[in-house]
């Protein structure tokens, strides 16, 4: 028997039909900065990076225990934003108006987990030792608690998003990997981790999100399909109304490793 | 007995000669290796129409008109030479029959009898000879890569074993092995099959359309039997190969009265992983292995018993990090017991086990995740020679499923939980009756039916969720508590006209039933796949499926053909919603979306069997769809297995006696796939925005491979042979998403 194998990877162009270009509501509401609300509009895939704002709307937030309504300020390049931040347990309704069409969406301010440490291992991987981060918290019993966490790498602008949900770790005190598929942090390197505690609708649009996250070919998994989203009326986005904590770290010299 | 007799003749028939017969019996056998042969024909040479076929025994029954003092019986069968018995004025009643092997050679000359039965549900069937000459990745001829160049049978993929049969999901198909299921037909993550060739005696396919002792999957049925061992003499037999190894022994237990085999095959690339010095090459894993082995034994003229068992196990890992480990255990115990010369029995004990185990060692989390599915099941099926024109199969079966859904084992640092999900048990039971009728010299119609009946068993708490996936409902059983019944009946149809020539039209309608469900993240199976059974929330799945094909020979039996057409609708298919966790989650029903399918098609199957070069073209058109309630709007959507065209062209050349030369090219339609058609940015993410689903297709998909056997000198005690495969000969740089 004699066999010689080779594989190999190489990028197919595959002509796209063209998209309706769509409103798309990326609106943020934390602990920490209050509510900006972004608005554009989808683009082809194969065109340009470029997604043009909608300036012509009216954003109005509810808060749905106090009933109080809030207009949100214009700001530039479809930017609104409104300096009010939620309180635990509080759920408010998005109002985006525009031309004659109105989109809801509402989401809920999730208790907040802070974590308690970060740190940093080098993780054996496939014949390579990648260095990964690992948030460690403790997580609240006898609730559903979903987290967002966000890593950026200054250097390269580089951003992963990880949601994680502790339907099988209630209660745990949580070390969590911010997994990484190649080595894109190195010893030295300065990073911004994000933690998010976020509801059970976001978490599920993230999830669905990170299965199919756009890669270098833009195909990332079998059967894609746009991620299920709070927002009612055909528009894309998620409203995100969450817990917001940062830090900026400088990845030590001798990373241990696991 | 008489009187039954007589009423089921008046019964089935108003227009049978009362002729006076004689009902004979007996098994036929291999003169080399003494197995017992399955699909020989006999028939009486001075009556064309007293004609029948061995069973997946070796088993037949036959009335002989006595009009005459002298007859022949003539047995025959593809790679054995004929043999004629002569039947003087009382002739016994039972017969033990030796066939002897024609060589090669001799096989070009010998002009084999004309098929006048043949089986009226099976699809086309390959010999393992011609498993053995097809290439395929490795050098390791495989059975069920083999399949799937026939029409209507669609691989899953580059190394993958699974497979789709007219439309249907690669879980859709029962896959018996000495009638006990199989649940993972994989190896080496879909590379090889778990069937050894060199274990497996026969096999049959059946396209969806199948006799009513079949049931439990809607698509397919691929029912192997394996060796039962040389009961003449023993002996070793084996092959080494760069990535796996045989070794097999069979003989006699008691000469002629029972034997027994043993079949041992073991992979070992690892072996040379271990040879390197880079310790993140040499500390992982990447075996399996398959173990055969049967028994069985002829008690007195009327009873055999046969004891099979399979074990495999597949051991795949990196490092220490990350372990992944399947396997299928099987048990059958079998009695075959002839109560007379027109009535057989064969009551089987069959177990069946899977399991897979993923372990996971990351810093303070050592996770193990596991799930699996046992059944016991005991099965009881009869077959009755009435007569010559009509022949009866009744029987019943009932399995016991237990499956562990999932469970998730850590230790005390862990960030994750111990949690064990609860078992889920139930019940699977059938009655069937099934009527071969023999109307006339031209007309056959097999009609049938199958009554099957699931129970969901306590313990458990059962949930039943709306359509949002929210609980709405959840009831307590106790232990042995019937949950829920599903009843269905399925009837099975079969009817043929046979030609002048022979060739025949064959139509078939048959509903089945499924109610084991497999819940998978990809659409090809893999060894983390799920099982769930029918449910308070999950229905059994249903399949309907008409088919109308012709059926001929040309020049005596060296082309043979078939064209054949068919439409499939299949309801309650399951699919789920977008971000389902299907790993140990005890709501995963609340995750599910249930929908309808159908499937159409034109099968065409054009095959060269005698000659020095032999071998078959297949082409199928088809199309094959779905529709799920909150997917693509709801409309009817191309199932990613949905392939319009599907080309298989398979050549094998006998260049000289040593040398066998063969080649394989396939061909088929990309797989419909979704694309973007759009983007934006959320929360400084790009996302990609889909329009439809499965609205584009990856590129077609060919591929030639090449494949030679040398075959070494032959002595009387040492045989070789050596294989040379090329995979992809033209180096084609085939898509896969």
């Amino acid at each position: 028997m004699l066999l010689a194998l080779m594989s190999c990877q190489k990028i197919i162009h595959v002509d796209l039909r063209q998209s309706e270009s769509l409103l798309v509501i990326d609106a943020d509401m934390s602990d920490v900065h209050g509510l900006n609300v972004q608005l554009s509009k989808s683009v082809n895939f194969y065109d340009e990076n470029d997604f043009p704002p909608v300036n012509n709307a009216i954003v109005v937030l509810q808060n749905l225990k106090t009933n109080r309504i809030d207009t949100l300020k214009f700001e530039k390049d479809g930017l609104y934003y409104l300096r009010r931040k939620p309180t635990v347990g509080t759920s408010y309704k998005l109002f985006v108006t525009v031309d004659t069409t109105t989109y809801t969406a509402i989401s809920t301010m999730p208790e907040v987990t802070v974590p308690d440490s970060i740190t940093f291992v080098k993780k054996y991987s496939f014949g390579d030792n990648i260095i990964t981060t690992k948030v460690n918290f403790q997580d609240k019993a006898g609730v559903d608690n979903y987290y967002l966490f966000k890593q950026y790498i200054l250097k390269s602008d580089k951003v992963s998003f990880y949601p994680f949900s502790d339907r099988l770790s209630d209660g745990r005190y949580i070390q969590y990997d911010l997994r990484n598929d190649s080595a894109y942090i190195q010893e030295g390197d300065s990073i911004a981790i994000n933690m998010q505690c976020i509801d059970k609708n976001v978490y599920t649009y993230f999830s669905v999100l990170e299965n199919i996250s756009a890669d270098e070919t833009g195909f990332g998994s079998a059967s894609p399909a746009n991620p299920p989203t709070n927002i009612v009326g055909k528009a894309l986005g998620i409203f995100n109304v969450h817990s917001d904590y940062t830090k900026t770290l400088r990845v030590p010299n001798k990373v241990p490793v696991e | 007995m008489k009187k039954y007799i007589l009423l089921f003749l008046w019964l089935f028939s108003g227009t049978i000669i009362f002729a006076q017969n004689k009902t004979i019996n007996g098994t036929i056998k291999s003169a080399s290796s003494g197995e017992l042969l399955i699909g020989v024909q006999v028939s009486v040479l001075e009556a064309a129409q007293a004609s029948t076929t061995t069973n997946a025994y070796g088993f037949f029954s036959l009335s002989i008109p006595v009009w005459k003092d002298s007859l022949h019986l003539l047995v025959s069968m593809e790679g054995f030479q004929n043999d004629t018995i002569y039947l003087d004025k009382n002739f016994p009643r039972e017969y033990n029959i030796v066939l002897v092997e024609s060589s090669r050679e001799l096989q070009e000359v010998v002009v084999t009898a004309k098929k006048t039965t043949k089986d009226i549900w099976a699809a086309s069937k390959l010999s393992t000879d011609e498993i053995s000459s097809v290439p395929v990745i490795f050098g390791e001829k495989d059975i069920l890569k083999t399949l799937q160049l026939l029409p209507g049978i669609k691989s899953a993929g580059d190394g993958n074993s699974g497979f789709y049969v007219r439309g249907g999901g690669a879980d859709q198909n029962l896959i018996l092995l000495d009638e006990a299921p199989i649940y993972n037909a994989t190896h080496l993550l879909g590379f090889f099959s778990t069937f050894n060739s060199d274990a497996i005696k026969d096999v049959n396919v059946y396209k969806g359309n199948m006799p009513a002792q079949y049931g439990g999957r809607l698509s397919s049925v691929l029912d192997l039997r394996t060796n039962d061992g040389n009961a003449t003499k023993t002996q070793l037999s084996g092959g080494i190969g760069i990535i796996s190894s045989r070794l097999n022994l069979e003989g006699p237990i008691v000469k002629d009265k029972g034997a027994f085999s043993i079949h041992a095959r073991r992979t070992y690339a690892d072996l040379f992983l271990k040879l390197s010095k880079d310790s993140s090459v040499n500390r992982n894993k990447l075996n399996f292995y398959d173990l055969n082995a049967k028994a069985n034994y002829q008690l007195g003229e009327k009873n055999r018993l046969y004891l099979s068992a399979y074990n495999g196990r597949d051991n795949l890992g990196f490092g220490d990090n990350f372990g992944l480990d399947w396997g299928n255990t099987v048990l059958s115990f079998r009695w075959n017991h002839i109560y007379n010369s027109s009535l057989f029995s064969n009551t089987s004990l069959l177990y069946s086990y899977y399991d897979y185990l993923v372990r996971i060692q990351s810093g303070n989390n050592d996770i193990d995740v596991g799930s699996s599915i046992r059944d016991f099941s005991l099965r009881n099926e009869w077959q009755w020679h009435v007569n010559n024109n009509n022949k009866l199969n009744f029987g019943f079966s009932t399995i016991r499923h237990d499956i562990a859904p999932g469970s998730v084992q850590t230790n005390e640092n862990s960030s994750f939980n111990t949690q064990i999900l609860e078992k889920k048990k139930s019940l699977e039971s059938a009655l069937w009756v099934s009527h071969d009728w023999k109307m006339s010299n031209s007309w056959q119609l097999v009609y049938g039916a199958r009554l099957s009946m699931f129970n969901v068993l306590g313990p458990g708490t059962f949930y039943q969720y709306d359509t949002n996936g929210d609980e709405t409902d959840s009831s307590v059983f106790a232990s042995g508590k019937i949950a829920k019944t599903y009843l269905n009946v399925e009837p099975r149809i079969a009817l043929s006209y046979q030609r002048p020539n022979k060739d025949f039209v064959r139509f078939s309608y048959s509903r089945n039933t499924q109610n084991l469900h497999l819940l998978s993240n990809s659409t090809a199976a893999n060894p983390t796949d799920v099982w769930v059974p029918s449910s308070l929330n999950i229905k059994p799945e249903i399949g309907d499926q008409l088919a109308l094909g012709y059926f001929g020979e040309l020049s005596n039996g060296v082309f043979e053909y078939s064209s054949e057409v068919y439409y499939r609708w299949m309801q309650n298919q399951i699919d789920y919603k977008n971000g389902a966790e299907i790993i140990a989650n005890k709501d995963v029903e609340s995750e599910l979306l249930y929908g309808k399918g159908r499937a159409y098609g034109w099968e065409n199957y054009f095959k060269k069997k005698k000659g020095r070069l032999t071998g078959w073209i297949s082409y199928t058109l088809s199309r094959t769809e779905r529709r799920l309630d909150g997917v693509n709007s709801g409309n009817w959507y191309p199932a990613r297995q949905d392939r319009t065209h599907e080309v298989s062209v398979v050549a094998m050349y006998q260049l000289s006696p040593k040398w066998m030369l063969s080649g394989t090219w396939v061909y088929y339609t990309g797989n419909a796939v979704t694309f973007p058609s759009g983007k934006y940015v959320v929360g400084e993410i790009l996302v990609n925005y889909y329009s439809e689903r499965n609205g584009y297709r990856m590129p077609a998909y060919h591929r030639l491979d090449f494949g030679a056997t040398l075959q070494g000198k032959k002595t009387s005690k040492y045989e070789s042979s050596w294989t040379f495969s090329l995979f992809n000969v033209y180096g084609r740089e085939n898509a896969t998403a």
